[in-house]
């Protein structure tokens, strides 16, 4: 139970009338003291009970957009919830999502209305695979002189459960925490081979389906294969500037993207880093994670930050060496005055503070692929930065960017930075 | 100044009035401290069952601080006294909203 500040007031005056009292023996100031204090328990008692009754009365009927999902995608929620509250106190109702997952859009926390009702409609990620149930309801009751919260967790207010399955083909990464490695089958023929068999989850590859199963079972299942395939080591966020306008729809769904690749990535059991960017500001970096709570908490801070430098057309000096070799190499006098010029400005031209953190960290993780999800707006010159300073460290750079930001002009810029893949989400 | 801060400074006016009036007659005085929370906090005691049984708790718990005052000359007693019911009342709270985390939070 949490004071509000009226009543931190009263008890500090209570507290000052008793002093009174005792210094200068009068009864009146105790009166005057005890009721306050009286005044405060008889009301706090009330809360409680206020409490009591609103969780007695509870109902939760919660629905799922699907109850097979996969990891890191994104799941529909809408919880009802319906209470009687005792009049003059106020209510305040959020679900609380099940661990391991992140919250994406919508909101999960209200106020019912007049009829004790209300409804959250809201989408999680799960980033962590198996069975999970939600943590049930909070409850808080106030006045104007108390707060008494209740997490609720009886049996209605956690269901339904939910299966979240692996986003991707189950790696050969090494060995999980209990030391076990999976192996391939020694075989003639080398060929994948299949893990396990599962029913068919919307969003599946076709060429997945086992139809020989499908049609004895008369319903859909898959294969799953084990396969090697490549693990980022570095995970790169460009996040946008909170300065200026840029498309929400298209944020939250890079956000979701990198979400899901970064939950993949978590059933290795290699560390990996995070570089939290903004145009050519290093916000946050994160070396060697393999903390999902940390995880978790890192993707609450991928929102627009301020950007404190901006960049113009920026070009380094290797780049800006390599543009101007091929015409100063020449004959003529054209050619002889711009290797003067170019040389006189370059040799003095010092590298930004930018390029000298990225050329740091890629120094020091030294991986061989990293993932840098961007919306590209604005000047990419960051981005160009990022590529060169990757290949400097014989990285590739895999850009993820959503398709409203990847128009004819933005396409033409980037395909000449030499990006490794670029996905379109 | 919003009503909330215009109820505590009414509430702390209406205490200086309860002391001064204590000062010429203690059931005055108590009368004045019983009425001072109804009419600051009058929205709190206009549901009927609440309201009754606030008011019950209240007055009830005033007259064992008027009977703690009168009951001795100096205030040291009847302040350990009122003092020890505070700290139970406080605990019997906290025992109340723990039982009640026990009987919902259900198994973590």
């Amino acid at each position: 139970m949490e004071l509000s500040r009226c009543s931190r007031g009263m008890i500090l005056i209570a507290v000052v009338l008793a002093f009174y009292a005792f210094f200068f023996d009068t009864s009146a100031a105790v009166i005057a003291s005890g009721g306050l204090a009286a005044f405060l328990i008889a009301r706090g008692f009330l809360v409680v009970s206020a409490l009591r009754s609103t969780a007695g009365s509870l109902s939760v009927n919660r629905s799922l957009s699907n109850r097979f999902i996969r990891q890191g995608s994104l799941l529909g929620v809408t919880t009802r919830i319906a209470v009687s509250l005792p009049p003059t106190f106020s209510l305040a109702c959020s679900d609380a999502i099940p661990a391991g997952s992140a919250l994406s859009g919508g909101n999960s926390s209200g106020v019912p209305e007049e009829n004790g009702s209300c409804i959250f409609s809201y989408t999680l990620t799960p980033l962590t695979i198996g069975d999970h149930s939600f943590s049930g309801v909070t409850l808080t009751v106030s006045d104007l002189f108390f707060s008494a919260s209740l997490i609720i967790r009886v049996a209605g207010a956690t269901v339904p459960l939910f299966t979240v399955l692996p986003s991707a083909d189950y790696a050969l990464t090494g060995t999980d925490t209990y030391g076990e490695a999976e192996s391939l089958a020694i075989t003639p023929v080398m060929s994948q081979v299949i893990r396990s068999f599962r029913k068919y989850v919307p969003g599946d590859d076709f060429r997945t389906i086992d139809w020989k199963l499908s049609a004895k079972y008369d319903t859909l299942w898959v294969r799953e294969y084990m396969g090697r395939m490549e693990v980022a080591d570095l995970f790169i966020f460009d996040l946008p500037d909170a300065g200026t306008l840029f498309d929400q729809e298209a944020f939250a769904r890079l956000k979701n993207t990198a979400a899901a690749s970064v939950a993949t990535r978590f059933r290795s059991s290699r560390p990996f880093s995070i570089l939290l960017i903004s145009g050519p500001n290093l916000v946050s970096f994160l070396p060697g994670e393999a903390d999902p709570m940390k995880f978790i908490a890192m993707m609450d801070r991928l929102t627009p930050v301020p950007r404190l430098h901006h960049l113009t057309r920026y070009q380094s000096v290797a780049a800006l060496r390599k543009r101007y070799a091929e015409p100063a190499s020449q004959a003529g006098p054209f050619a002889g005055h711009l290797s003067r010029i170019t040389d006189s400005f370059l040799s003095r031209r010092s590298p930004l503070s930018f390029e000298t953190q990225l050329a740091r960290i890629f120094h020091g993780i030294r991986v061989s692929s990293a993932h840098l999800f961007s919306l590209a707006t604005q000047d990419q010159s960051h981005l160009r930065l990022i590529v060169e300073q990757g290949a400097m460290e014989s990285m590739t750079v895999h850009l993820h960017i959503p398709k409203e930001c990847y128009g004819p002009a933005v396409r033409s810029t980037l395909g000449r930075y030499g990006f490794s893949s670029v996905e379109v989400v | 100044m919003t009503p909330d801060e215009r109820a505590f400074v009414m509430l702390c006016a209406g205490e200086a009035f309860v002391v001064l009036g204590g000062m010429v007659s203690l059931p005055a005085a108590f009368i004045l401290q019983f009425l001072l929370p109804i009419l600051i906090f009058r929205d709190l005691f206009t549901p009927v069952r609440n309201g009754m049984m606030l008011c019950l708790a209240y007055g009830g718990g005033l007259f064992i601080v008027l009977a703690a005052g009168l009951s001795f000359r100096h205030m040291f007693l009847p302040l350990l006294l009122l003092s020890a019911i505070v700290v139970l009342a406080v605990f019997t709270l906290l025992l109340g909203e723990t039982r009640l985390r026990r009987r919902y939070g259900g198994p973590v």
